[in-house]
């Protein structure tokens, strides 16, 4: 377990009363194992299968100075049609305290599989985007986030 | 709880058939994610705004689970195509049943 992780366990004002300098150096840790759900969650949307790199875009800030919001977007290459269209797309954080960010559900009246929403991220982390498609195909990407000031209020 | 009014923009009123047509909105919620303990150590109980349903003309175009990681005051941008005209309903449920809805209208040529 890293420092960063250790500092979840704390009240975050108190996080934030051992000062800035503290802060930082437990930031700065070696990422910590995945220490939430993250991996369940995502064997529940995938159902086993193994998604496929590709098809989506995951648009994040590369330093998030609060982490309590942040701007994120994800795109799935689809022509969204009766025939070929995303239906779900999992957001996960593998480094927050609960992985499960959001499940974006779309149809082909959305036209465009595209969603944007704000985010807590509670750490420095890769970011993962899983699309499932209508034919039970799977899609994925991630994208790292450096992380300031963790939002996870823990 | 107070009636909560949630803002909502969408980028054009009137649509030609298979436009786009982009939503924005914006609702005040504390999106509590009961890990927080207040002064003395007790935990904040959890209260989110755990889904959105996005209804064009009955028919539902996009949906969202949130979870405990989406910020307060959620904020959520999609699409839908635009094939008829009718009301555009948007629907967030609390963790404790309660609802909030907010409505614009959409015209479809």
């Amino acid at each position: 377990m890293g420092l960063g992780s250790l500092t979840m366990l704390f009240n975050r004002r108190k996080v934030l009363a051992l000062g800035a300098g503290a802060m930082g150096a437990a930031l700065v840790g070696a990422p910590a194992l995945a220490k939430n759900d993250s991996d369940a969650v995502i064997q529940e949307f995938t159902g086993g299968k193994k998604p496929v790199k590709g098809k989506v875009k995951l648009d994040l800030p590369e330093i998030a100075e609060n982490g309590n919001t942040v701007p994120m977007t994800v795109m799935v290459d689809s022509p969204m049609t009766e025939q070929s269209h995303v239906t779900d797309v999992l957001i996960v954080a593998p480094e927050n305290p609960r992985a499960r960010v959001v499940t974006f559900h779309f149809s082909p009246a959305s036209g465009v599989a595209e969603a944007n929403t704000r985010i807590r991220l509670a750490a420095t982390q890769d970011v993962i985007a899983i699309a499932k498609m209508n034919d039970g195909s799977l899609f994925m990407t991630s994208k790292p986030v450096k992380v300031t000031v963790g939002g996870c209020g823990g | 709880m107070a009636a909560v009014r949630p803002r909502i923009k969408l980028d054009k009123k009137e649509a030609k058939k298979g436009d786009l047509v982009e939503v924005k909105a914006l609702v005040s919620h504390i999106m509590e994610t009961g890990l927080r303990k207040d002064a003395d150590g007790n935990v904040i109980p959890r209260k989110i705004l755990n889904k959105f349903i996005c209804m064009v003309a009955g028919k539902q175009v996009f949906a969202a689970d949130f979870e405990t990681s989406i910020s307060a005051n959620p904020y959520i941008q999609f699409k839908f195509r635009a094939e008829e005209s009718g009301s555009v309903v948007l629907t967030w449920v609390d963790d404790d049943g309660s609802t909030i809805v907010g409505q614009e209208s959409i015209t479809v040529s």
